[in-house]
């Protein structure tokens, strides 16, 4: 699975999470949006939903199970972006 | 206008964040709860000048060590449990004052507590039959409470044992995936939404292709579709049994229909399938008139508004015809496939079922009406209207305020605005002090005539000032307005003061946009002296009472000039 489908399945995900979010709380796709830490406007809860949605997504298309929530808690970061939550994606797909 | 507080055992912000709703123009508000505080949020009062709504859900193994541990029980244990969640019962009573209305979820079980095994539903072993027996408990405990609404949100969240809300749970402590929580939203909110709108009183009909399949002026009665092994026949008499079923819970039918008076008529009488028949409609419209001109007719006879009417009708261009002239009418968009009518119906909770015995008998209070209407129509031709009512036999009855007629004399406090004295309204706790008050005294008024009951149709509240009584409450329905009850009540009062030996009798009216009639009424007799808005009136005053009416106090004639 190459970046630009990863890339997909993340904003399809987004799309997803979006839909029973009010406007207001929309998740954006920019990758410099900070998922986590005092600086992010996103709810915890809501950013495991989207995580787990994400997960979901990619077993559906790619048959590959992977635990991003268990790779996010071996390597806590404070100030998760979505592009650190791109490439961790990325490295997991690679290692399975 | 409202707030509301999700009190979980689970992480509720994405409930929170997910119930973004507008009622009336305002957002609601959501208070924010901590994870975990389920118990202090349950007693902690709120101070807020919005309304205050809360949503309840927790589980028995939230507050039951025994309930937790175990998968299957004994009696002991059940004792224990059943301690356990009546102590959570007591703890939503305690605090049940504080909230406009509570929306309290069924005990359910499901996710990482479900446990089904072979002894679930076993009597007195099985976890399943036990959260059945809660379920018993919570609902009949709490049930008397009118501002509590149950749900259970196991009716429509199916999607128990998925891999994502599994994980969800271990990792967010929130029980639901994100759209499970999307639908409990929108469920709560359709709660909130019919708590507070008009409850629905009159259901207008259409006959042809909505009460029965077909057009019974072309293809005759006998070729009408209804009943039989038939589908669609089958849905429209499901729909006339439904809505059979909504007239005898008190709500009024009326037929509003372009068809030809005797042939529609007899279809209703003859065809041997029809569930409905026309003594079940109070109101019978069957002409080639425009339906909204019909309609006007309809709610002005039943002195109802266009917000307490539904009306049923398989044409869109006769729906958008009444939309246009009666805005605030609920007029569901049937579809074309009238199959789904009786789903339609029965899926609209907009009715009240809560009702007393005069809602429950308005089918007949109309109907005793129309032949009242009538008559005095043909009798008014030739006499006075003061010598119409001598031969209506008029009675009216005095009881005191009792457990009984309290939830219609809190409808009448609450809803009537133009004979009201002060328009105060009133709840069951501010009338409990009232009943203790040594001094208060407070009346109901019932009327009859030679036609039938009215039913309960007014009160007088009083209070003792040493020689003096006040009339704290002066309220009649517009249902008896201008047949001379209203100086019966004087009447009633008058006797009163003179078998206690009071002197005066006061009044004091406060404005609103509504109450003119009873100020105009207070104005017009002869009974008092106006200084502002006090109305004064020195007992030993000679008065002229009418002379037509009885007046009752327990059943027992105190008027016996008369």
């Amino acid at each position: 699975m190459n970046n630009i489908e990863i890339k997909s399945i993340i904003d399809a995900s987004i799309d997803n999470i979006n839909i029973l979010l009010p406007k207001k709380t929309n998740f954006s796709k920019d990758r410099k949006t900070l998922l986590t830490g005092s600086g992010s406007n996103i709810d915890s809860t809501i950013f495991l939903n989207l995580v787990l949605e994400i997960e979901t997504n990619i077993l559906k298309e790619t048959k590959k199970e992977i635990n991003i929530l268990d790779i996010l808690s071996e390597n806590i970061s404070t100030n998760l972006k979505l592009s650190d939550l791109e490439k961790i994606i990325n490295k997991a797909l690679s290692d399975v | 206008m409202f707030d509301i507080k999700f009190i979980t055992d689970y992480n509720s912000s994405p409930l929170e964040n997910l119930f973004d709703y507008t009622f009336y123009n305002k957002k609601i508000g959501v208070l924010k709860s901590s994870y975990n505080q389920f118990q202090k949020q349950l007693t902690t009062k709120i101070r807020s000048k919005k309304k205050l709504i809360r949503y309840i859900e927790i589980e028995p193994q939230s507050i039951s060590r025994v309930f937790q541990d175990n998968i299957i029980y004994n009696k002991s244990k059940i004792t224990v449990i059943k301690k356990e969640v009546i102590n959570l019962i007591n703890l939503i009573i305690e605090n049940n004052n504080n909230y406009d209305l509570s929306i309290i979820s069924l005990f359910k079980n499901f996710r990482n507590h479900n446990i089904t095994n072979s002894v679930s539903y076993k009597y007195n072993i099985g976890r399943k039959s036990l959260e059945l027996e809660l379920n018993l408990i919570l609902t009949k405990r709490l049930s008397k409470f009118k501002n509590i609404i149950f749900i259970n949100p196991s009716e429509f969240l199916f999607n128990t044992d998925n891999y994502q809300t599994e994980k969800q749970w271990y990792n967010t402590k929130s029980s639901y995936s994100l759209s499970e929580f999307k639908t409990l939203s929108s469920k709560i909110f359709t709660i909130i939404e019919e708590f507070y709108s008009n409850k629905k009183k009159l259901i207008i009909c259409d006959l042809d292709n909505t009460l029965w399949g077909g057009t019974v002026g072309d293809d005759g009665i006998e070729n009408i579709v209804l009943g039989g092994h038939n589908p669609k026949g089958e849905a429209f008499l499901d729909l006339q049994k439904y809505l059979l079923d909504l007239k005898k819970k008190g709500i009024v039918l009326s037929i509003c229909s372009k068809n030809e008076h005797a042939t529609a008529s007899s279809a209703i009488s003859k065809h041997p399938e029809m569930i409905l028949r026309l003594k079940d409609f109070v109101s019978v419209k069957i002409n080639w008139k425009d339906k909204a001109e019909n309609i006007k007719l309809i709610l002005s006879e039943l002195n109802l508004n266009q917000d307490d009417a539904i009306f049923l009708d398989d044409s869109a261009s006769e729906r958008a015809r009444v939309k246009s002239v009666f805005p605030k009418m609920l007029i569901p968009e049937l579809p074309e496939n009238n199959i789904l009518y009786p789903k339609i119906l029965r899926d609209m909770n907009c009715f009240n079922f809560d009702l007393t015995n005069e809602d429950k008998k308005r089918t007949l209070l109309y109907k005793q009406n129309t032949k009242r209407e009538k008559d005095k129509k043909n009798y008014i031709k030739s006499n006075s209207y003061e010598n119409w009512l001598s031969t209506l036999n008029l009675k009216v009855h005095f009881f005191d305020l009792n457990k009984i007629n309290l939830n219609r004399t809190l409808q009448l406090l609450n809803k009537t605005n133009q004979m009201n004295l002060t328009t105060r309204r009133y709840t069951v706790k501010d009338i409990d002090p009232l009943l203790k008050d040594k001094n208060t005294f407070l009346y109901v008024v019932k009327v009859e005539d030679k036609y039938g009951d009215y039913g309960l149709v007014g009160l007088v509240f009083i209070k003792k000032e040493s020689s003096t009584i006040i009339i704290t409450d002066y309220i009649l329905s517009c249902r008896v307005f201008g047949k001379f009850i209203e100086q019966s009540m004087i009447e009633f009062i008058h006797l009163i003061c003179q078998k206690n030996k009071i002197k005066k009798l006061l009044a004091k009216y406060i404005k609103t946009k509504k109450n003119k009639p009873c100020l105009d009424f207070l104005n017009t007799t002869n009974y008092f002296t106006r200084k502002n808005n006090l109305f004064t009136w020195h007992v030993n005053k000679k008065l002229n009472f009418p002379k037509f009416i009885k007046i009752f106090y327990k059943n027992k004639i105190i008027n016996y000039n008369k």
